[in-house]
Parts: C-alpha cells; structure tokens; sequence
C-alpha cells in the first residue's frame, strides 16, 4: 500500500522534471519510482501538467509596441547658445518691466507733495510778484501758517477750497492746481514760489472754467509727465527681448528639425 | 540581430535600436503579461508600461540574460497593475461587447487565418482551461509557473525575474506544479483530443 507523498518528495519530483537533481539524488529517485507506483503516478501527472503549459497557445500581440520618441520622453539635444539667448531675453523683459514702472510710478508719487507747496503759498495769499502784493518783498502779507519757511499752524485760518480759488481767481490767475503743480515742477524742480507767480493772465485766458472746472484739459505743454527712464532705453529693451527671443526660438527649431531629420 | 550591440546602443539612448529588440520580445512580453494579468486590455498596459520603463531603465541592464532582464520589468508593471486593480476595481466593457454581434473589435477577429475552426477551437479550450487554472493560483506561484513553464526560463533566470532566492523557486514551482496538476485534473475530459488521449494512455 502506497502512502501520499510528502512535499519534499514533490518537490523533487519537480526537480527531477527538470534536471536539478545531482545524480546521485536522481538515481535514489527513480529507485523509489519503481517501488511506488503512487510517487510515478504523480511524476506523470506533473508532466503531463508541465508538457499542457509548454503547449499554452501564444497570442498575437494587438500592436507593436515599439516606442515613439514622444513615448520614450526622448528630447532633442539642447544646443548651447539656447539658454543663453533665452537668458538674455528674460533679463531684457524684466529690465523693460521694471523700467516701465519706474516711469509710471516715479513722477505720480513726486508731484503732489512737491508741485503743491508752491499752489498753496501764491494761491492762498493772492500775493502778485512786483505789484502791490508781493509776499516776497512783504513777507506780513502771509496768513498765519503760510510762508517762506515756518509760521504758526495753517489749520487756524485756512480758508476752504473754494475760497482759495476764488482768491487765486481775482488776485492772478484761474490757473488750476494740477496744472501750477505740474508744470512749474517739470520744468523746474528747485523753482522758488517766487517763479510760481510768473503764470501771466492770458494763460488764465485759456482755462476760464478753472475755478468750477478743476478738471479742464491743460495745454499740452504743461502736461507731458517727466521720464525718469528716456523712452529710447525703453525701446532698446522691448527690441532686445523681441530680439533674443526671436534668435532662442530660431535655435530651438532648426536643432529640432535637423534631429527630426537625422532620426 | 545581434542582440548585444543592440543593447548597448539602446543603452546610449538609441531609440531604433531598442525598438528592436522590442519587435523581437514583445509578443513574450505580451503572453506573460497576459497570463499573469489575465486580461487582454490590462497585458496591453503593463506591456507597454514595462517597455517604456525598460527603456528609461536600460543603462541598470548590467549583462546577463536580457530576456530575464525584461521579463522582470514585465513582472513589476503587473504587479503594479494588480496593485491598482485592488485600489480602483472596474467592469470591463468587453463583457458587454461580447454580446454584441456586430461587434468586431475583438480578439477573436485578430485571429490567425491560418488555422482551421477545429483547431481555433481546441487552442481556445486548451487556453480557458489554462487560464482558469492559473488564475486559481496564488500570485507568486502564477508568476513562478509561468516564467518557468510557459516562457522556457531556467531557475536562475526565474529567479532573477522575481528577485527572490533560487530555493524560492524551486518551493513555489513544485508547490504551483501540484496545484495545477489538481486542477487540470477537473479539465481533462474537456482539453483537446490530443491532451486527453496522452493522458488516458499514461493513466
């Protein structure tokens, strides 16, 4: 009566299958082979399962399987000047955008501090160089807390905005406040308050509204904004970007299409 | 085709030269996959996955059997699949295209002309009956079994392929062998004449 193999006799039936058994454990083997006819019927049917699996039927494949240069995350090779021209017109954008904000930003945080000192001095006294009311010769023709340098605080008897304009309009001119600010600044940025005063009553003329229309057109003149960065600067760095990128992007393609070529 | 220079220039990052090597191995590639995943559309992606990973991968072959090397990469790409079959389990769509009968994308379309119905039918027994078996299985015996016995490796290049020890093999061989052998035992009235007759005359 045969008894059901151990695991270890299994596996050396698989082994013995296989030929990786030394001869000296094979010729043991098939001496128990021939004295238990169970331990053969298992041989059998161990190869009969192996020869079934050899035999199992090989399926086409659907498609090739072959790798796209885009698949295999193959780039063409980077030549060397790329980066640098890319570089180039990165540094040209960033100067260009920098440039662009200094002139927008400078002039607007300047003007209002600075051009408004001298619209307050000469609109708020009515003072008239060379006439009768020339602060500059009488400096007690100044309200208290308006002047030269000094004086007692302005809150005290500072007018409202609409007595000021009524002041500036009968004493010298209807001159808008942006417009004295602005011009006399642009112009002239150490002007004393002295030259403030030299707005001649035909400019006046030319903005009779002023005084109800603070937001009427100035002359062209007058309104042009100061450039801290000239705009020929500006144009070299926007034709530096275009340019390097133009020549980045030139590079790039012609390496592409010569390695597109060459595979 | 010489297979070395063929490696090293793929290792070099020749694209056409590793395409191939993959003209040459992919329907391996494919069947284990296949085998391992048990599903045509599945084999499909980890095939693909392995040959992308493999070469990006291809400077680490460092000799040796490529075959195995490959064979390897395969066996990860499914274990990654299963990994992700776990995760997002889904119903594939060809068990609804089946019973379509206007339907002709499907592999039964693909099919050799060459062989004749009877034989188509056989081949189509004989894989079921295969299929079912090895699915049966544990994991890491299904894989052990098929590099062995289906694709042709030896131990060392089984065990080079799984990344486990040589007496590893040869425990999970034995051990997927006899549950196979329980298995197509249920089969063997229905596997082709062919099959059925060999065995009835050891028997």
């Amino acid at each position: 009566m045969s008894r059901q193999p151990s695991f270890q006799e299994i596996k050396k039936l698989s082994l013995y299958l296989d030929g990786q058994l030394s001869s000296k454990q094979e010729t043991r083997l098939e001496e128990a082979l021939r004295s238990d006819p169970r331990l053969l019927g298992y041989l059998t049917e161990l190869s009969e399962s192996r020869r079934i699996l050899r035999q199992t039927p090989v399926r086409r494949v659907p498609h090739n399987f072959t790798l796209s240069p885009n698949m295999a995350g193959v780039k063409p090779p980077v030549p060397l000047a790329l980066p640098v021209f890319r570089f180039a017109s990165v540094i040209a954008a960033v100067l260009l955008f920098f440039s662009f904000m200094v002139n927008l930003v400078g002039p607007l945080q300047a003007s209002p501090n600075v051009a408004m000192a001298p619209r307050s001095a000469a609109v708020e006294t009515g003072c008239q160089p060379g006439g009768a009311n020339d602060c500059a010769a009488n400096p007690s023709l100044l309200p208290p807390g308006v002047g030269y340098g000094g004086g007692q605080p302005e809150a005290t008897t500072a007018p409202t905005d609409q007595g000021v304009m009524a002041i500036a309009g009968a004493a010298t001119a209807t001159e808008t406040p942006a417009m004295l600010g602005v011009s006399s600044f642009a112009e002239s940025p150490s002007m004393t308050p002295t030259e403030t005063l030299t707005v001649t009553p035909t400019e006046t003329a030319t903005v009779p509204t002023a005084t109800s229309e603070p937001t009427s057109e100035p002359p062209a003149t007058k309104t042009s904004q100061p450039q801290v960065i000239p705009t020929t600067v500006l144009v070299s760095l926007a034709g530096l970007f275009v340019l390097f990128g133009v020549i980045a992007m030139g590079i790039w393609l012609v390496s592409v299409l010569r390695w597109r070529k060459q595979k | 085709m010489d297979e070395l220079s063929l490696i090293r220039d793929a290792q070099q990052g020749d694209l056409e030269a590793f395409n191939r090597l993959v003209i040459f191995y992919q329907e391996m590639l494919f069947n284990t996959a296949l085998r391992i995943l048990g599903d045509e559309d599945l084999a499909e992606d980890a095939t693909q996955e392995a040959i992308i990973s493999a070469f990006r991968n291809m400077t680490g072959f460092r000799g040796g059997s490529f075959k195995a090397w490959l064979l390897r990469t395969v066996t990860n790409s499914c274990y990654d699949e299963l990994r992700r079959q776990k995760r997002h389990p889904t119903i594939p769509l060809e068990l609804q295209a089946k019973n379509n009968e206007d339907e002709i994308e499907s592999p039964y379309w693909m099919a050799d002309p060459e062989t004749s119905p009877e034989e188509k039918a056989e081949a189509g027994e004989l894989e079921h009956a295969i299929q079912h078996c090895l699915d049966g299985l544990p994991m890491e015996y299904r894989m052990v079994v098929i590099l062995a016995d289906i694709q042709g490796l030896d131990y060392g290049e089984v065990a080079f392929s799984i990344k486990k020890p040589l007496g590893t093999v040869k425990s999970r061989l034995a051990r997927a062998r006899l549950r196979l052998r329980e298995c197509l035992q249920d089969f063997w009235e229905l596997l082709p004449a062919a099959f059925r007759l060999q065995s009835e005359e050891i028997s």
